[in-house]
């Protein structure tokens, strides 16, 4: 008869026990608080096998996560040769997989010995083969304790620690092995969430990223393209039917023809370079008169340059806009032609002319090349009226359609009247001086 | 391989034995070791009843009932065998790892020969329908 | 008076299924019967466990006559004991018997046979004495 007996032996083994147990404690603390320490997966599944080893000498051990479909996952794994991360177990399969099965912890020792146990029944039909389903982990484990680990009720993956010898896993072993299973599936928990927000995190970045190319791209384009092609016409485009596109429309408009005189003999004193560079400044500063007052450069060709006011938006004060914009044209030149006498010693004179009337806009060409076209009699009549000014360098000549709607705002000279191609009656230009008062 | 009996109110007692031979064709001797087989040896004065099985490590395993003739305490030439058996046994038991000299550990301090009349042999393997006669 | 049998850290390393059990039982006609199984389970220091998987003889006699005498023995120290119990009831579900059932569902799914081999019943039994041998 097992008798207790209180006596010395005793009290020294429950010290004994008792001392244990706070080693324990303070072990289990320190594997908590490196746990809690880092949210980065991988390492703290690895460290919490690697303290089970250094704690408790768990040689053997293993971390599986559920994975798609009915399977179980390695995802960290300690003292064995080969890792084994990835290797795959089924659920229900064996002492993990019926662990993650039931939800429930096993605990075994002498499992070859049960195997044999088993096989040795000769009524029950055998497997084909008798092999043993191959699992990973030791090729002959003795015994072994699987955990599984749990976010409430719901299975995450499962904690195993394998031995060698017949049997080193008792209660107590399997108490702490609970433990750190538990906290294990806290930071498995975890770091699924922060993986999860990182993830989003990233995505959303990615997202942001993207728009941002996007609209930079966008953005690039549309300055690319406005350099090409005026900003209202592509603004104006962009907001059409692209079948429309092809239409033509009528509109009441003012045409500005500026032409360069004399350009070609005044290229010839300089280098390619400088020809380009004088025109591009010519051109830039042109450029900036013509905006102010809302034209539309439709063409830069060659030394010439085609402004049309009133199309494709519509402005009210057409006349007025094209007259004052070739007077400040005027003004411009005398600027750059006192920065082009001081650089290269040249300057440029030119001629305009301007009309009003109605046109013809459209986007002529086909699909593959468009250019914004504007046509009809009064370009002609105002390119007539431009060519005039030949004789007078730096003059403003416009007809009379302009001067009626402009003459209370500036000072302006009648010229003889002169023929147009296609006009039975000769048309009246006026000179244009300056501004009233 | 183990022994059972059982007292005047039907209940069973369990004895290692170690080692048994065959005697002829209706009996063996089987060996155990007396101080720890107290109640064993009450049992056996008060019936005959012995059952007796034997196990190799595939669990094939035979069981042989009958009735107890006599005991007594081991002779030199028996205590050999059973050092043989032990030794033996205990050979085959390193295959798992239980530690040398385990089965050792068994009390064999004095041994008693009981002289056992088989009236039964049972086929003993662990399966459905265990227990079919031989 | 009956000092209650205290089940050691000892005894219950005897309960892990490491070196077989042997049990007696006992028919109505008074024939012992002797087996041999796995595993005798720890319930608590008063009971013990065993499982039930196919009806055989011992099953058979503990109808008859519920008195059990079961040796088991420490893989570590060698140590054997016996125990005289009683049997008390079978149970078939409940924390004991799914226990007892995902054990043997473990092993028996290494080989794929786990239709095969199901629990019967986890039968309880009340420890009466407790000897070391």
């Amino acid at each position: 008869m097992e008798d207790v007996i209180l006596d010395h032996s005793s009290f020294d083994r429950l010290n004994e026990k008792l001392a244990r147990k706070n080693k324990e404690i303070e072990i289990l603390g320190e594997i908590f608080s490196q746990i809690r320490s880092s949210l980065d997966l991988d390492f703290v599944l690895n460290k919490i096998l690697a303290q089970l080893d250094q704690y408790f000498s768990f040689h053997h051990s293993m971390i599986l996560l559920l994975g798609k479909g009915n399977f179980l996952r390695v995802v960290a794994s300690h003292g064995y040769p080969d890792k084994g991360v990835g290797a795959k177990v089924e659920i229900g399969k064996g002492i993990i997989g019926t662990s993650a099965k039931r939800k429930q912890i096993i605990r075994m020792g002498n499992i070859n010995m049960r195997l044999q146990y088993m096989l040795a029944g000769e009524q029950v039909e055998k497997p084909e083969n008798e092999i043993i389903i191959k699992l990973p982990g030791l090729h002959n484990p003795k015994s072994q304790v699987a955990i599984p680990l749990l976010k409430q009720d719901e299975l995450i993956g499962v904690l195993s620690v394998e031995s060698d010898g017949m049997n080193i896993f008792k209660e107590e072993d399997e108490q702490i092995i609970n433990l750190i299973a538990n906290q294990a599936a806290i930071v498995i928990q975890q770091a699924a969430m922060y993986a999860e927000e990182k993830q989003r995190f990233h995505e959303i970045e990615d997202i942001n990223k993207k728009l941002s190319d996007l609209t930079m791209t966008q953005q690039n384009t549309l300055s690319l393209f406005i350099k090409y092609v005026p900003e209202a016409i592509v603004k104006k485009t962009l907001r059409e039917r692209p079948d429309s596109m092809f239409e033509g429309e009528q509109h009441e408009v003012a045409v500005l023809f500026c032409d360069i005189r004399d350009f070609t003999p005044m290229s010839e004193k300089l280098t390619p370079n400088q020809v380009v560079t004088v025109l591009n400044t010519y051109y830039s500063r042109m450029n900036e008169v013509i905006r102010v007052q809302s034209g539309i450069i439709n063409q830069f060709v060659g030394d010439e340059i085609f402004v049309i006011f009133g199309a494709p938006v519509p402005l009210v004060d057409f006349e007025e806009r094209a007259v004052l914009c070739a007077l400040g044209m005027i003004e411009q030149l005398k600027v750059i032609n006192k920065e082009l006498q001081e650089q290269l010693g040249v300057s440029i004179h030119v001629g305009i002319g301007v009309h009003a009337g109605p046109v013809v806009t459209g986007n002529l060409g086909c699909q593959d090349k468009i250019s914004y076209s504007v046509t009809g009699d009064t370009v002609n009549t105002a390119k007539r009226i431009e060519s005039l000014t030949k004789d007078k360098l730096d003059s403003i000549l416009v007809s009379n359609e302009i001067y009626l709607k402009i003459n209370h705002l500036v000072e302006a000279n009648e010229w003889e009247p002169v023929e147009v191609k296609g006009k039975h009656e000769k048309v009246k230009v006026w000179e244009v001086i300056g501004c009233k008062g | 391989m183990g022994m059972g009996t059982r007292d005047a109110l039907m209940k069973p007692e369990y004895q290692r034995a170690l080692g048994a031979r065959v005697v002829d064709d209706t009996h063996i001797v089987v060996f155990f070791d007396g101080p720890t087989a107290g109640r064993t040896i009450q049992n056996l004065e008060q019936n005959q009843m012995v059952s007796v099985v034997a196990c190799s490590f595939s669990f094939e395993s035979y069981q042989f009932k009958g009735k107890s003739i006599r005991w007594s305490e081991a002779t030199e030439e028996e205590n050999g065998f059973v050092e043989e058996y032990l030794k033996k046994f205990n050979d085959s038991m390193e295959v798992f790892g239980l530690g040398e000299n385990f089965v050792y550990k068994y009390p064999h301090s004095k041994m008693m020969a009981l002289l056992m009349e088989v009236t039964d042999v049972f086929e003993q393997t662990p399966k459905i329908g265990t227990g079919q006669k031989v | 008076m009956q000092i209650m049998p205290v089940i050691t850290e000892d005894i219950k390393g005897a309960m892990q299924g490491i070196i077989p059990s042997t049990i007696v039982t006992c028919d109505a006609e008074g024939v012992p019967n002797v087996a041999y199984i796995s595993q005798v389970y720890y319930v608590d220091d008063e009971h013990v466990a065993l499982s039930h998987q196919f009806f055989n003889k011992s099953i058979r006699n503990i109808h008859e006559n519920p008195q059990l005498s079961v040796c088991i023995v420490s893989p570590e120290t060698c140590q054997m004991w016996r125990i005289d119990c009683k049997y008390l009831r079978s149970e078939t579900e409940g924390k004991l018997y799914e226990e007892m059932s995902g054990q043997l569902e473990a092993i028996a799914s290494m080989m794929g046979m786990e239709n095969v081999f199901k629990l019967k019943s986890a039968d309880v039994y009340k420890i009466l004495k407790l000897e070391k041998i």
